[in-house]
This record gives structure tokens, C-alpha cells and sequence, in this order.
């Protein structure tokens, strides 16, 4: 099953160093929510195990990551990955704006997890992502 | 907003026209409802009500959609509350039922009946979510015969005090007021509603019922009353009255009621589309199997149909809400409300089951979402007005008066 979505997240000022660090695999990796490990593959790619709970599905995903675009306003990461009899392949893009950031999705889903329906699994991968870039937010206040 | 639901709001703002604070509304409502379906699903599969519906309608100032302007609510007209309605059943009819009971049955019926002091003292706290309503007439002994309840109330230095049970409540153990009837112990033919204050001494949850087949995320409850005082104040309309304070609650609630079955056939066909076009079998999509698309059509016919019926009984109900005085119109949306039900929560329970057909072996799961719908929608069948009470008063509405095979 195929999926888009899209998404808007205002991050009050702090977009540029967010944006720095999204197209870092370093920070990426650790603002992945759920992520129980993970191996750094080469200097754009890296291998997770993710902990996907959602409904039916509640297994480990092992999940190749993949940084396909990172210039100073857009970055590109694509994940596929199965488990638990389900497949997931997900395009990722992130576009730089000046006071916000704009992403876009494309997914393609099979086995158990499609029969959920695209409404709930919008919902919980628009939340993921949203966790996701809000996680980077509070590591580039550290940093 | 949500495809189908933007595509119905274009409709209805044609046929009828729709204001700048309307469509507000039903953008706001748009917002909660795609906020509140994560939640739902996941209070649903763990079979426990869903406190954060409360939480996220108020979020958006949506507790009090049909209360007038004045008492801090929406002001909405009955086709907006349709249309809200209906876009909270897409996400389920556990948030329908909340809201049903909440603002039709609850806060719509005291803008009815309650004088003006009881409207300053709880619509507004009702509008702005600070306090939950239920609605207390089924009793173990008397669900469509309310008439026959055994609830009691006396009378005493200016003070009423009920004593009795209460049955299948919906909100009944979140609610912090709720509309209570009793029949009176002077004169026993004289039934009245009162509004009760739940931390009242004597009130008592008995049971939060959970062992139902289904509308796991609704609160439903046992209650009982033990002598709970409640002040001549808190008298709702007339004394001896309040069957007609219920039945009028009742017509409101219906209307709500099918526009949320109306929702939840929106969302059975935007699955069974979805699902249909993405299985495989036998080589080609299931969608291209013309046994699916039988179904697909029967979803279809049965949505559009109870679709437009929701519609006019609302349209009806506006015309009523100008008249109240015009018995001919209360007749008619009596009729249009009960039809209108009637259909819409056969439907459904109809669709949500075609779209487990569909689903097939992944269907008959309680994780399916479309699984979800069948086991909510069945209640709708039965609470506020069986089918059989509605085929009777639809029936006795075109036969006359002297035809009310319930009396």
C-alpha cells in the first residue's frame, strides 16, 4: 500500500541548526525514537533496530537508514526495513524554510501492518517524524 | 480537512449555505477528530474509555457546538451539528456517543428546558468542558418504556430526594451532572427531570459496565440513588413533565446519533477503497473482483441514502427550533429524526460488516479498523430508540395518533 504525507513544523527560530543536524547521521540516530541499536554503515548510511508498537505490529524492525540528500535546504533520507510480517519503505524529504520546516513523505507498506489503514498509520508516522525533528530541536539547544 | 468530509462540507455549504463561523467550526472539528483517531484506536484496543476525548473537544472549543452564543457555546444550527457529528463518527462511535450525551442530551436539553438561572449555572461550564453531563433514564426495568421506571423522588421542607437505579448510562461514571428522572411518590403518574450533582450524597457508581460487545472507549455505567437531595432549583421544567423532557432530549439525540453513523460509513468506504485497491488475490487487485465491487456499492448506496436523510431531519429540526410552539412541525421532525436514525444506524452496522467481508481473514480481528466499526455501530440499533420503537413511531406518524401501538 502506497502513502504520503506531509507535514509543517515550526521550530521558533531554531531552524537552522535543526536543519544542520537532521542531515548529521550521528544525531539523526539518536533522535530516532525507539531505536534499541544500531550500526553506523558508512558516512550516509546506517543499520537500526527499531521498536515498532503499533496495534497488531509490535516487533523489531531492522531498518537500513540512508541520508540521500543533505545540502543547506533540503535533506532526503530513505528507511526500509521488515519485521513481525510486515514491510516498510519510507522517502523522506525536508525542505528548509525561514521559519519553519517543511517535510513530505512517500511510504509503501505490506503484510500485517497495511490492513491498519492509512488513516491510523498516518497519524502515527506524522507523530514519529514530528518526534523525531523535535528530538533533534532539544540535542541543537545542547550542543 | 479530511477528503470525504471536505467534500460533503462543499455539499452541504451549496445546498444550504454555511457562514465563516460555521465553516470554523467544522474546521475545528476537522482538527480534534484527526487528533482524537490515534487515541481512540488505541483506548479501543485496550477495551478502556477515552478520557481524552473531553480533553481535545474542549481544546478546540467544541463541547458546547449546538449551545448558543450567549452561554459561551458555538451557536451552531442542527446541519453544522450534523456535519460535526459526522466527522467525529469517522473516528468512532465512542467519541459520537460522548459528545451525543454530552451536548444533545445533557447541555441542548437544559437550553430547552432549564430556566435562565440553571442556563447561566451550567451551559457555560458545559460549553467550556470544565464540567461532563450524562443523561439518567434507563432504568434495569424500563428502557423503552420509560414510563415504567422505578426511580422515586419526594418532596420535603423544599428539597426533592430521589431514590432509585440507573441503567446503560452513558458518561455515567465521568459525568459530573447528569439529567435524572423519577416518578413522583404523591402521585406516581407524575414523572420529572432534575439535574443532579454526581458528588451528591447517595449517588453511587454501582458498575462501570465493560463487558460490552463493543463502544469499549464510552463510559457506561450502573448507577444508584440512595435519598440524593437535590434542590427545588435544580428541578428541570416542570414538575410531572419530564417525560416531555425527555423524548425532546431524545429527538435532539438522534439526529446526532445517525449523523454519527453516517461518519462511520464515510470511513468504511474510504478503508474498504483503500484496502480493495492494494490487495492481491488470485493475481489481480480485489477490487477488480466484481463480487467486491457489489459490496462497494451496497457501502455506497447505503451512505449516500442515510447520508441525505441526516440532513433533512437537521434541516427539518431547524425549522422546528424557529416554531416550537408548531405541533405539525414537531410531528414531522419527530418522524424525519426517528427515520433518519433509523436507517443511518441500520446502514452502518450493515456497511461495517460488508467492509469485514472485504477485509476478509485480517477483518475478522479485533485490531482491524473496520472490525472496530462493526462492534460500535450495533448499539446504535438499540440506544436511544430500538428499531422496533422507531419503526413504531415512524409507523404511527403516517397512520395518526389513535395507531401508537405503544400505548
Amino acid at each position: 500500500m502506497k502513502l504520503t504525507y506531509s507535514g509543517v513544523i515550526d521550530l521558533l527560530g531554531d531552524n537552522d541548526r535543526v536543519f544542520a543536524l537532521l542531515g548529521n547521521p550521528e544525531f539523526l540516530i539518536k533522535s530516532i525514537p525507539d531505536v534499541e541499536s544500531s550500526k553506523r554503515l558508512d558516512d550516509r548510511s546506517f543499520e537500526a533496530v527499531i521498536k515498532l508498537k503499533l496495534s497488531i505490529v509490535s516487533s523489531s524492525i531492522r531498518t537500513l537508514i540512508q541520508i540521500r540528500e543533505a545540502t543547506k535546504d533540503s535533506v532526503v533520507i530513505h528507511a526500509s526495513g521488515s519485521g513481525g510480517g510486515s514491510s516498510i519503505a519510507l522517502l523522506i524529504s525536508f525542505q528548509r524554510n525561514p521559519k519553519e520546516i517543511r517535510w513530505s513523505a512517500d511510504a509503501e507498506v505490506s503484510g500485517l501492518i497495511s490492513g491498519l489503514g492509512s488513516s491510523i498509520l498516518n497519524t502515527f508516522a506524522k507523530r514519529k517524524i514530528e518526534e523525531t525533528i523535535r528530538s533533534i530541536q532539544k540535542a541543537a539547544a545542547i550542543v | 480537512m479530511e477528503q470525504i468530509f471536505s467534500q460533503t462540507v462543499k455539499e452541504v455549504q451549496n445546498l444550504v449555505g454555511l457562514s465563516r463561523e460555521e465553516m470554523k467550526i467544522l474546521e475545528d472539528v476537522d482538527s480534534a477528530a484527526s487528533e482524537l483517531l490515534e487515541y481512540e484506536y488505541q483506548y479501543y484496543l485496550e477495551h478502556r474509555y477515552n478520557e481524552k476525548i473531553p480533553e481535545i473537544l474542549s481544546k478546540y472549543d467544541l463541547m458546547g457546538i449546538p449551545i448558543l452564543t450567549k452561554y459561551q457555546g458555538r451557536g451552531a444550527r442542527p446541519i453544522v451539528h450534523a456535519l460535526a457529528m459526522e466527522r467525529l463518527g469517522q473516528v468512532g462511535m465512542g467519541v459520537v456517543t460522548f459528545a451525543d450525551v454530552h451536548q444533545f442530551l445533557g447541555s441542548l436539553t437544559i437550553q430547552q428546558w432549564g430556566n435562565e438561572e440553571q442556563k447561566q449555572r451550567y451551559l457555560p461550564k458545559a460549553a467550556k468542558g470544565s464540567i461532563i453531563l450524562a443523561f439518567a433514564l434507563t432504568e434495569p426495568e424500563a428502557g423503552s418504556d420509560p414510563s415504567s421506571m422505578l426511580s422515586t423522588y419526594s418532596a420535603k421542607d423544599g428539597r426533592y430526594y430521589i431514590t432509585g437505579s440507573k441503567y446503560l448510562i452513558s458518561n455515567g461514571s465521568v459525568a459530573d451532572n447528569m439529567i435524572v428522572f423519577a416518578r413522583g411518590i404523591e402521585n406516581s403518574k407524575e414523572i420529572s427531570a432534575f439535574i443532579l450533582d454526581t458528588k451528591s450524597t447517595g449517588f453511587k457508581v454501582e458498575m462501570k459496565l465493560l463487558d460490552k460487545p463493543g463502544l469499549f472507549t464510552s463510559d457506561t455505567a450502573l448507577l444508584s440513588m440512595e435519598e440524593v437531595e437535590v434542590s427545588k432549583e435544580d428541578l428541570l421544567g416542570k414538575e410531572g413533565k419530564g417525560l416531555s423532557v425527555a423524548y425532546s432530549a431524545l429527538l435532539n439525540g438522534r439526529i446526532g446519533i445517525g449523523a454519527g453513523c453516517v461518519g462511520v460509513m464515510d470511513d468504511c468506504l474510504k478503508q474498504v477503497k483503500e484496502r480493495s485497491i492494494n490487495r492481491v488475490q488470485h493475481g489481480k487487485a480485489i477490487a477488480k473482483h466484481q463480487l467486491i465491487q457489489k459490496h462497494i456499492a451496497k457501502i455506497a448506496s447505503e451512505l449516500e441514502a442515510s447520508r441525505w436523510l441526516v440532513y433533512r431531519a437537521a434541516l427539518q429540526k431547524e425549522k422546528y427550533d424557529k416554531s416550537p410552539e408548531d405541533i405539525d412541525l414537531r410531528l414531522e421532525t419527530d418522524r424525519m429524526s426517528a427515520i433518519a436514525k433509523y436507517t443511518a444506524s441500520n446502514a452502518s452496522f450493515d456497511v461495517a460488516d460488508r467492509a469485514m467481508q472485504i477485509f476478509g481473514g485480517f477483518g475478522y480481528n479485533l485490531f482491524s479498523p473496520v472490525t472496530r466499526h462493526f462492534l460500535d455501530t450495533r448499539v446504535a440499533r438499540i440506544y436511544e430508540g430500538t428499531d422496533e420503537i422507531m419503526e413504531l413511531k415512524i409507523a404511527s406518524t403516517i397512520l395518526g395518533k389513535e395507531y401508537e401501538a405503544y400505548r
